[in-house]
C-alpha cells in the first residue's frame, strides 16, 4: 500500500514538473487546492472547476462583482475609484468612438459596420471562435482586418502606433454600446474551437519569462494579496471591462494592449499582438468571464 | 496668524526635526552596523530593477511591503546553513516546488552569484 501512494505521488510530481503546473507548496492553503492537471479537457466542466476555486477562496467576493475586478472587496480601492469617477474619463472616449464609428468610411465608401454589424450588443458577440478560417476573432481585431482588407494600408489602419487611439475610443464606444449584457462566449464543438480554448488556458497557466512567473500566479493563487502597494486582482472578470481607462498611463487600453503589458512587466517576450497566442488567451479569459455583465469602458488605476 | 498659533507652529517644526534626527540618527546607527557587503546586499534587495524582494516580503526597513511571500526575519536562526539560504535564492524551485511564485534569481540571471551573496549576507543580519 504504501509502495503504491509512493508511485502515485511520484507520478503525480513527475507530471506536475513536466508541465511547471504544480501547486505552490509555499503559497497560502489556497494555493492547493486547485490543480490544473486535474482538468477536465471539456472547456464547461474546466471553467466551472476554475469559477469554483474563486468561489471557494474568496468568499468576501460576491459573483456578480467579480467584474470590478480589486474594486469588488478593496474598500480603500473603491474609495479611491468612486473620486476617479466623479468626472469618468471615459466618457471622451465614449463620443469620439461615437463620433468614428459614424463618420468613419472605407476606401470603398462603406462604414466599419458593413464588416460587422451593428453597434449594438455587438462586444457582446466578440470573441468568438470562426468554424470557417478556425480562428478566435476579437473586435479590435475585426476591425483592423476590416480596413486591411478594404485596402487601407496597415500604417493607416487602426492596428496602427498612430490609429490606437481611434481604435481604443472606438472599442470604447462599442463596449457602451453593449452595456448590461451578459459575456456569452461559446466554444462550438470543433475540436479546433477546443484547442484553441485548450491553448488560451495553457497561455495562462504556463510558468514564462526571466521571472518564472504564469498569470495564475498571481491571479489565482495569490489573488487578493499584495504585490508591493498594489493588490492582485482575480482571475475572473477580467474582460467585461475592456478596454479600461487607467488612470496610472492616462490612456485607454485595449484587452490585446494590457495582456502584452503585463508580460513586458512580467519579463516574458510578448505574444505578437492579435497573434493566435493572444486572441486564444483572450477566449479562454472571456469564457470564463461567461454571465457577468459587460460593464466596459471601465475605469482601473 | 495669531501669536499664539505661530509659536504653536514653531514649537511644532521643532519638534518635528528633533523627530526627525532621532529617526535619521537612529537609521544610521543601524545602517553603520551593516559591513560594506551586507549593505551592497540591502540596496539589491530593496531595488525594483534587481531583487525587488519588497515586492512579495515585509522586511526590516523597507517600505509598503507586498505580502506574497513570508516576512523575512530571523534569517539566521530559521536558515543555520547559510548555503540553504543562499540556494533558495538562487532556485527557490528546489527548495519548495516548481509551482513556487519566486523567481529563480540566479538559474534565470536576474542577479549574480555575487549579488545573491551580498543578498543573503544582508538577510543574515534580519
Amino acid at each position: 500500500m504504501k509502495k503504491l501512494v509512493t508511485t502515485l505521488l511520484i507520478a503525480a510530481i513527475g507530471t506536475g514538473v513536466g508541465t511547471a503546473m504544480a501547486a505552490d507548496n509555499n503559497a497560502p492553503s489556497a494555493a492547493n487546492n486547485f490543480n490544473p492537471l486535474n482538468n477536465p479537457s471539456d472547456p464547461a466542466k474546466f471553467a466551472q472547476e476554475y469559477r469554483d476555486y474563486f468561489y471557494k477562496n474568496f468568499p468576501q467576493i460576491p459573483h456578480d462583482k467579480y467584474n470590478m475586478g480589486v474594486y469588488a472587496f478593496d474598500k480603500d480601492a473603491f474609495s479611491q475609484y468612486q473620486d476617479m469617477m466623479q468626472f469618468p474619463p471615459q466618457d471622451d472616449y465614449i463620443a469620439a468612438g461615437k463620433k468614428f464609428w459614424e463618420d468613419y468610411r472605407l476606401p470603398n465608401g462603406k462604414p466599419l459596420s458593413s464588416c460587422v454589424g451593428d453597434a449594438k450588443g455587438l462586444r457582446a458577440k466578440y470573441p468568438y471562435f470562426n468554424t470557417k478560417d478556425g480562428k478566435v476573432h476579437d473586435l479590435e481585431s475585426d476591425l483592423i482586418n476590416c480596413q486591411l482588407n478594404a485596402g487601407v494600408p496597415k500604417d493607416k489602419s487602426l492596428g496602427s502606433k498612430k490609429g490606437y487611439k481611434d481604435l481604443a475610443s472606438v472599442s470604447a464606444y462599442l463596449s457602451s454600446m453593449s452595456q448590461g449584457l451578459k459575456v456569452d462566449v461559446k466554444v462550438p464543438s470543433d475540436p479546433k474551437a477546443v484547442a484553441a480554448f485548450n491553448n488560451g488556458k495553457h497561455m495562462f497557466f504556463r510558468k514564462t519569462g526571466q521571472l518564472n512567473m504564469s498569470c495564475a500566479d498571481c491571479h489565482m493563487y495569490h489573488a487578493t494579496q499584495m504585490a508591493r502597494s498594489e493588490t492582485l486582482h482575480p482571475g475572473m472578470g477580467n474582460t467585461t471591462g475592456f478596454p479600461v481607462f487607467r488612470y496610472s498611463k492616462g490612456k485607454m487600453i485595449t484587452l490585446n494592449n494590457r495582456l502584452f503589458g503585463c508580460m513586458r512587466d512580467t519579463r516574458t517576450i510578448p505574444f505578437k499582438q492579435y497573434s493566435s497566442n493572444m486572441l486564444d488567451l483572450e477566449y479562454f479569459l472571456a469564457y470564463i468571464d461567461n454571465g457577468l455583465e459587460i460593464n466596459g469602458p471601465a475605469l482601473r488605476k | 496668524m495669531t501669536p499664539k498659533i505661530q509659536a504653536l507652529t514653531k514649537a511644532g517644526s521643532a519638534i518635528a526635526v528633533a523627530a526627525s534626527l532621532l529617526v535619521a540618527g537612529q537609521a544610521f546607527a543601524a545602517d553603520s552596523a551593516l559591513t560594506k557587503n551586507q549593505e551592497e546586499g540591502k540596496s539589491i534587495a530593496f531595488a525594483k530593477s534587481e531583487g525587488n524582494c519588497l515586492a512579495c516580503h515585509k522586511m526590516a526597513d523597507g517600505t509598503q511591503p507586498g505580502n506574497i511571500g513570508p516576512m523575512l526575519i530571523a534569517m539566521k536562526i530559521r536558515y543555520p546553513n547559510k548555503q540553504d539560504l543562499f540556494d533558495v535564492v538562487w532556485d527557490p524551485r528546489k527548495k519548495f516546488g516548481s509551482g513556487v511564485i519566486m523567481p529563480p534569481f540566479g538559474d534565470h540571471k536576474i542577479l549574480t552569484k555575487e549579488q545573491i551573496e551580498k543578498v543573503v549576507d544582508y538577510l543574515y543580519t534580519l
